[in-house]
């Protein structure tokens, strides 16, 4: 294995949103609280937890598209409140739904080519020749071109965000939930594509997935997130096979797999009641510590820090039991 | 043995009339759901699964007619009833329930308007009754303070609330049979579980049938009694959930297990099924998977594949499948 340099490194990430007066009344929320892991050259950085726990967030800073406390470095360089157009080159996204993130009415060529020339890179034949070597190596040929998007099934118009966003040479690749708007067919052919992209172009993936069975296939690292807060970080293996944090527990134990025998318990446990009506919680109390079954009288007046566990200091674990 | 069947569709056929041609988006299926059983219906998009659950309710989109066949609930052929009659049965025998909770509620009314409103509709009460009814539902679909949230909004709603509710109104009138169409696709994982929990115990509560259209197999296994998988309008292995998870026969049903990420996948390259769906305007082969089935034989392009039993609880529409001998499930 080759030694460990960190590509992007993400120190303290702090975001909140304006309250919003909702159903149980509105005031400021971290989105993100004091978030920092870093990402290796060459490795794949999974990141789970359920909607409103703040990945999508942590997608938007890293792209620099929403204002943040804390720092972001891409190679060593610290990325400004406005990144520049190499800063951009740099790290790359891929959305959730192909269908909106295409353009109807271009062709994928043109849409191919849109990266290339908003950053006036190469002459016009040489961008052809790139993007016909693109789409074969995204699994489809230079008759694509001139197709359009209406015209390509829900798999092949994710396979041409993926290149769109390679046109680049990105360092980074963020996927925000590549798979979820597909069927399981078309989306274990994009899976098979990203790893077959990460070991052919050494391309750096952020994979953004609230299925973990997806993010344990594809990822190295993983970390668990939940409201804005990083709960658990370490090896794929480690998070799978030896979960510490009991939220950890209860997300594994939700999915539901083909491979567990019909009398398993029942799938919601641990989620029975979820903060969307949960009392109020003190400010300085564990956040999970209202559905935490194993929860310490101290879980309720302080927060745990993220700590270690383990010998090879790989393995965090934000919770009093750890 | 068809006293205890709620449903039975036999030979059912629906399509499109274009241009003086027909094109068929369900191919004569047969199926059936007993009293009280969860039916999963699995299969990719375009593979004919909502078609299905739009002609047991009669809301098929314009343009597109059933051909031929009959549903039979309790007795009665639902295809051709009179709308009149259908409207009777839609929401109080038969409810729906489905994927975009958001875009099936409306969004200008509060939600124990609408809520009261689906009982008032079948039953009529008065308001106030109908509101306290509403009230009590609510809160057993697992809902907190259903008073207050009777005076909101559905945009004040998560998604998992307003399926929550959906649930609630698709229950109220005690129905024989549900049909949820994908509804936990749109939700997370947890979101999911719960929701699936809630079904499981209103169908063990209440006895409620459920047809169960899905195209995550995982949750099919944990939830479903027996299944059908569907393809290009056609059911092409049918049978038991165990059965068929311990032993599928279908490639399509074989390739569709094998594209689930699992934790024994882990850096093995996830076998999928190549090639797409064809779409309803495509010419097929009489064995419309042959295009993408790895087994494909010379045999397969030219007749019809039979809809071979392998068992009393597992049919398969594959001409392999002929040469499997008696399985013996428990063995595996």
């Amino acid at each position: 294995m080759p030694a460990y340099e960190p590509l992007l490194e993400a120190r303290h990430l702090t975001n909140y949103y304006e309250g919003i007066g909702g159903l149980f009344g509105g005031k400021a929320k971290k989105a993100l609280s004091d978030v920092s892991f870093d990402i290796g050259k060459g490795e794949v950085f999974g990141v789970v937890g359920e909607s409103g726990c703040g990945k999508s967030t942590l997608c938007k800073a890293i792209l620099g598209l929403i204002e943040y406390e804390g720092q972001i470095l891409v190679d060593g360089e610290l990325l400004g409140s406005r990144y520049t157009k190499a800063q951009r080159a740099k790290v790359q996204m891929v959305f959730q739904d192909p269908n909106g993130a295409l353009n109807p009415k271009k062709r994928i060529g043109w849409i191919m080519e849109e990266p290339l020339r908003i950053h006036k890179l190469y002459s016009k034949v040489e961008r052809l020749k790139r993007i016909d070597s693109m789409l074969e190596l995204i699994g489809l040929d230079s008759s694509y071109k001139t197709r359009f998007p209406s015209e390509l099934s829900g798999g092949q118009k994710q396979r041409v965000c993926i290149g769109a966003s390679l046109m680049l040479n990105p360092a980074l690749l963020v996927a925000d939930e590549p798979v979820s708007a597909l069927d399981v067919s078309a989306g274990a052919q994009i899976l098979n594509l990203l790893k077959d992209l990460h070991q052919r172009l050494s391309l750096s993936i952020l994979l953004i997935s609230h299925n973990l069975n997806v993010v344990y296939y594809m990822s190295d690292r993983i970390a668990v997130m939940r409201d804005g807060q990083i709960v658990e970080l370490g090896k794929a293996e480690d998070i799978y096979n030896s979960a510490k944090h009991s939220y950890t527990k209860a997300l594994l134990a939700a999915i539901p797999d083909i491979a567990q025998e019909r009398a398993a318990p029942a799938l919601g446990a641990g989620f029975a009641s979820r903060p969307e009506a949960g009392p109020e919680i003190r400010a300085e109390a564990c956040r999970y510590c209202s559905l935490c079954p194993d929860a310490l009288p101290i879980c309720a007046s302080e927060s745990p820090e993220l700590k270690s566990v383990g010998l090879d200091e790989t393995h965090l674990v934000r919770c009093h039991r750890a | 043995m068809s006293s205890s069947k709620l449903l039975w569709a036999s030979s059912l056929s629906i399509g499109i009339d274009r241009d003086g041609s027909y094109y068929p988006a369900v191919d004569g299926i047969d199926f059936y759901i007993g009293k009280g059983e969860i039916l999963g219906l699995v299969g990719e998009s375009g593979c004919g699964k909502s078609m299905t659950a739009l002609a047991i309710t009669g809301l098929l989109p314009d343009g597109v007619a059933i051909k031929k066949g009959s549903v039979l609930f309790e007795g009665e052929n639902l295809i051709g009833m009179p709308e009149k009659e259908m409207a009777r049965l839609r929401g109080r025998a038969i409810s729906m329930v489905f994927q975009e909770p958001m875009s099936s509620l409306n969004p200008l009314m509060k939600i124990g308007k609408q809520v009261s409103e689906a009982v008032r509709l079948h039953d009529p009460k008065p308001k106030r009754e109908a509101e306290r009814l509403a009230e009590a539902v609510l809160g057993k679909v697992g809902l907190q303070n259903p008073k207050v949230l009777m005076q909101c909004y559905p945009h004040q709603l998560s998604g998992g609330m307003q399926q929550r509710v959906m649930i609630a109104m698709a229950i109220i009138s005690n129905p024989k049979l549900m049909i949820a169409d994908e509804p936990t696709t749109a939700l997370d994982v947890t979101m999911q579980a719960q929701i699936l929990d809630l079904l499981k115990s209103i169908n063990q509560e209440y006895g409620m049938a459920m047809l169960f259209i899905s195209h995550d197999l995982g949750v099919v296994s944990r939830f479903c009694d027996r299944m059908a998988v569907m393809y290009a309008g056609k059911i092409v292995e049918e049978g038991t959930v165990s059965n068929i998870f311990k032993h599928p026969v279908h490639e399509y049903t074989r390739g569709l297990l094998e594209s689930i990420p699992r934790a024994d996948s882990r850096g093995k390259t996830l076998a999928s099924v190549k090639g797409r769906v064809p779409n309803i305007f495509e010419k097929r082969m009489p064995c419309a998977f042959a295009p993408r089935c790895q087994k494909v034989q010379d045999r397969c392009l030219k007749c019809d594949p039979p809809n071979i039993a392998l068992s009393q609880n597992h049919t398969a529409r594959c001409i392999l499948a002929e040469n499997e001998s008696e399985i013996n499930y428990a063995s595996i």
